[in-house]
């Protein structure tokens, strides 16, 4: 506590140490008139010694040295301004990339303790569906029975009409346990999320979202206890949660109290309805034992309530962390990668930096020499030089952190909108420390080479001079420094050739349908009431838009771009046992394939015969289906069915083989696809247009309107746009990774023409003697390039090390060619020598220019 | 009275704190109060310069033992006097409970035996 306010009353005295001065000068002056003239007293030893009080030591001798190193700084511009804007291109690129690393994948989700939330889903093992919702009874009877989470909630999803004016617009609703919110640990922003009570009561209460909030009642206060009408009820709003809120962020506008939702048809059923799970774990339990306990529910639920459908084999649950499901898979890697190229061009630039420092080292010795005479100590000398290098990394610091900001500006604008949370990208503390923290390895890596350079050479050795052996090792670090820098050029140089031609690769996919001049529309039907017939609605849909000008084909199935995995599993009549290859059929209309511009390999497409009212009877397969089931045998006329090969439902014959539609993806391999003659309720209308998409979107509500029976049209989007974002990510890498390498073979090429300069520069003396005697400039030439060549040379070798070593971590993201590609490698190492030959140029050039003459009289 | 001709003994070494804090312990001085002081109490044996009394006294501020305060000095120049804080006080209290019991031991040790 007294050591406290002692350090206290000496940082206040150093602030004021002017002040002080004078007033102790003024005091002693008045001493000494006092006691009269007689002794002298030492005032100035006194003031010396009082001002050693006021402030600290080392702080002195931080200051004196920053002063100082600013100084040099000032002194030798073209070097600072090249240090520093070297650091500040690599700090700068690095704070970026982990500015959105840290906002998209490291910052957890916006919930209490997000690490233990899971999803739950149930699958039927005999019938080979999975990721399908659980039912209401099921779900009372694991909250009850379950040993592994804390709570348990449930959710289901519907999509419900709102009138916007006259507009019918779609709004997604999740229909929630009350205990969700408090599963997630987020409550409202205003008003109160709705009670247990009231969900038992079914009573009309929901919660909102803030956009809709404020878009409907335009503010968040205003909307608590206001009414919506879903579907022509009306419900009444309890509450608004905050903005962004949602599993996925942003999509739900409207929660309801599950007991409430009035489309729950049986409360008692306990086949598979309509619900998901999300709950929370207890802490320390894993996804997979609560799996198994749930598992194991499972089981005494079967005995306890035997199912009557002779189809039913069981449950099987599966229980997946929210973390993995929200953000995916190839984001996170991709974003990881990006940190470590982005990586080593920092390290390039830090290599940069430490070559300069080790030229003005050299340079400097005779500044050494007179330091080390007038009594610095090699403490002194070392701690000087690590102050220079941390002036030099903290303007790097700060000038790349700028950089980052406005660099930030334009990935916002450039980056694909389906990378969640990216709107909330700032330069927080988290990321500022990470600058601070990489500026700090920078200079460390940097400050090394000349601090341990200069440990070799102890003050006393200045007072014998020995210039010579300083050169010889300075040359022999630069060169070594030289290959490294090469190396990590071509590193990163291979790593974009790679990325740019996995895109290409990508992009020149046969998709299997015709993606041009493809404009496609979502149609619910959710939302209506249930008398509609949905196969009725959309013939008559479908046949108004063929007839609308300029619609050429049109035809719906169930979600052109599915994303989910194939998962019915299939006998083949004929053969005894269930394949083990899970395939999935899509509802389309008859005309969809037609419209989609999909090519028929054998067999015939669907028509309108095939429609009646029951389950398919016919399907169309693709490619991979026909190869993976009927290898040695003609697909067509072969006949199947779903689950085992008693279960009840038909055997379906095999009417037309088409080839692989990539719906999932260009990159994505085929899956077993079929295409059967069904429509559902919520569909993807496809219209092949040679006008604009505005028209066609037009034509299609229109369509909608006059059939009548409020239907909503959402999403209208072109395929081609669709298909654009899924390859987004892949143009993410291609475009950053080859930014990334041409910023560090630029980089690189900087540090080799300064390094070549300068050695030769130090070697003109000898290069002189060397055309005395009868070198001509072509020799002279060719002795510089082989030194750069060499470097190169050990460069490349070291790249390819490199390179082997990563190979492993990068092949999941590359497409079409392995990381050991030759031509990659080849392209990477014609530009890293290209880009060197340019770069030593001029000092070659400089270097048989040289005066022989004139060099000697030096 | 001449100055030169009398006896002047060094003063030992941590002795010059406790010193001051007696000075300052009933009254408030200013430097040359406190060198004074001192030279008229110990018999003009021990004196101060003001080459060692300031920065002392710039020390024993940092500590803070001390406190100054600017006032008029009796031939009306502004002089900066100096007084006890309470930590001043507890600091004199144990100065002097150890310079005797160091005292105290030294002249066991010095007694006939």
């Amino acid at each position: 506590m007294a050591w406290a306010g002692e350090q206290y009353r000496r940082l206040k005295a150093w602030l004021r140490r002017d002040a002080l001065a004078r007033e102790l000068e003024e005091e002693m002056a008045m001493h000494r008139e006092m006691r009269g003239a007689h002794r002298f007293g030492s005032t100035l030893l006194a003031a010396e010694d009082s001002r050693a009080l006021w402030g600290w030591h080392w702080m002195d001798l931080m200051l004196q040295d920053m002063r100082f190193a600013f100084r040099q700084m000032k002194r030798a511009p073209a070097f600072t301004i090249s240090a520093v804007t070297t650091l500040s291109l690599g700090i700068g690129a690095a704070v970026l990339v982990f500015a959105v690393l840290h906002t998209v994948v490291l910052r957890p989700l916006a919930f209490h303790q997000p690490e233990q939330l899971a999803f739950v889903w149930i699958h039927d093992a005999k019938r080979g569906i999975r990721e399908e919702g659980v039912s209401w009874a099921t779900y009372r009877d694991w909250l009850a029975m379950n040993r592994t989470f804390e709570t348990l909630s449930v959710r289901g999803r519907r999509s419900y009409m709102v009138l916007h004016g006259e507009e019918p617009e779609r709004i997604l609703v999740d229909v929630v346990t009350p205990n969700y919110f408090s599963v997630l640990g987020v409550t409202t922003e205003a008003g109160r999320l709705f009670t247990d009570h009231e969900d038992e009561q079914r009573q009309a209460v929901i919660v909102i979202s803030h956009r809709l909030a404020l878009r409907r009642f335009g503010s968040v206060p205003g909307a608590v206890g206001e009414q919506l009408v879903l579907n022509g009820m009306p419900w009444r709003i309890a509450g608004v949660m905050p903005a962004g809120f949602g599993i996925p962020p942003s999509q739900q506008d409207v929660w309801m109290p599950a007991r409430s939702f009035p489309d729950i048809r049986a409360w008692e059923a306990r086949t598979m309805d309509f619900f998901m799970g999300v709950g929370r774990l207890k802490p320390g339990i894993t996804a997979e034992a609560a799996a198994r306990d749930l598992n194991d529910i499972g089981k005494q639920l079967e005995k306890a309530y035997p199912v009557n459908d002779p189809d039913f084999g069981g449950y099987g649950v599966a229980v997946v962390p929210l973390m993995d499901q929200v953000l995916g898979h190839s984001l996170p890697r991709t974003l990881w990668m990006l940190l470590c190229a982005v990586g080593l061009l920092l390290l390039v630039a830090s290599v940069n930096v430490a070559n300069l420092l080790l030229a003005r080292w050299k340079a400097r010795q005779g500044e050494y020499a007179v330091r080390a005479a007038l009594g610095a100590g090699m403490g002194a000398l070392l701690r000087q030089q690590w102050m220079e290098g941390l002036v030099l990394s903290g303007c790097g610091c700060v000038l790349g952190l700028l950089g980052a900001r406005l660099g930030l500006h334009f990935v916002r604008l450039a980056a694909p909108s389906d990378i969640p949370r990216l709107e909330q990208l700032s330069i927080d503390p988290r990321v500022t420390a990470f600058a601070v923290a990489a500026s700090l390895a920078a200079c460390l890596l940097f400050g090394l080479l000349p601090a341990w350079m200069q440990a070799r050479r102890p003050p006393q050795s200045y007072l014998v001079t020995a210039g010579n052996r300083v050169t010889g090792s300075v040359r022999t670090m630069q060169s070594v420094l030289m290959a490294v820098e090469m190396g990590l050029a071509f590193t990163l140089a291979t790593g974009a050739v790679l990325f740019v031609r996995s895109l290409w690769n990508v992009s020149a996919v046969d998709a299997g349908f015709e993606s041009r001049n493809a404009v496609l529309a979502e149609v619910d039907m959710d939302s209506t009431d249930r008398k509609t017939d949905p196969p009725a609605f959309f013939r008559a849909l479908l046949e108004r838009l063929r007839q609308s000008p300029g619609v050429q084909a049109a035809g719906a199935i169930g979600d052109f771009f599915i994303q989910l995995n194939p998962d019915y599993s299939v006998t083949v009549r004929g053969r005894a046992t269930e394949s083990g290859e899970q395939v999935t059929v899509d509802p389309v209309s008859s005309s969809f394939l037609q419209a989609a511009g999909a090519r028929l390999l054998d067999g015939r497409f669907l028509n309108d015969s095939d429609y009646n009212s029951g389950w398919p009877a016919t399907v169309v397969i693709n490619e991979t289906f026909a190869r993976r089931f009927f290898p040695s045998q003609r697909a067509v006329g072969q006949h199947f069915k779903f689950g085992t090969a008693d279960a009840r439902g038909p055997w379906i014959e095999v009417v037309g083989v088409i080839a692989d539609m990539h719906r999932r993806g260009l990159d994505r391999s085929a899956v077993c696809e079929g295409f059967g003659p069904l429509i559902g309720r919520n569909m993807s209308v496809l219209m092949r247009t040679a006008v604009a998409p505005a028209q066609a979107e037009a034509a299609i509500r229109a369509a909608a309107r006059q059939i009548g029976g409020g239907t909503i049209v959402h999403g209208v989007t072109t395929v081609e746009a669709r298909l654009q974002e899924l390859t987004a990510n892949r143009r993410i890498q291609a475009w950053s990774m080859t930014g990334f390498a041409l910023l560090t073979v630029l980089l690189a090429a900087a540090g080799i023409a300064g390094a070549i300069q300068y050695a030769v520069t130090e070697r003109r003396r000898e290069t002189a003697i060397r055309m005395a005697v009868g070198a001509n400039s072509h020799h002279v030439r060719l002795l510089v390039l082989r030194h750069a060549a060499a470097s190169v040379a050990a460069g490349v070798v070291l790249g390819c090390l490199v390179v082997a070593i990563a190979h492993r971590a990068i092949a999941s993201l590359l497409f079409g060619v392995t990381a050991l590609d030759a031509m990659a490698l080849s392209i990477a190492a014609a530009v890293v020598t290209l880009v060197a030959a340019i770069a030593c140029w001029g000092p070659v050039r400089h270097a048989a220019r040289m005066d022989p003459a004139c060099l000697l009289r030096e | 009275m001449e100055k030169c001709e009398r006896e002047r003994n060094d003063m030992p070494g941590g002795v010059l704190d406790l010193l001051i804090l007696q000075a300052l312990e009933r009254q408030r001085l200013h430097g040359y109060g406190i060198a004074e002081y001192i030279e008229v109490r110990s018999g003009d044996v021990l004196s101060v310069g003001e080459g060692t009394l300031y920065p002392t006294l710039q020390r024993m501020l940092i500590k803070g033992w001390i406190e100054a305060e600017w006032g008029v000095s009796e031939n009306n120049r502004k002089a900066r006097y100096y007084k006890l804080t309470a930590a001043g006080r507890k600091q004199l209290e144990k100065e002097l409970a150890q310079y005797r019991r160091v005292t105290a031991a030294i002249g066991r040790v010095l007694r006939p035996a």
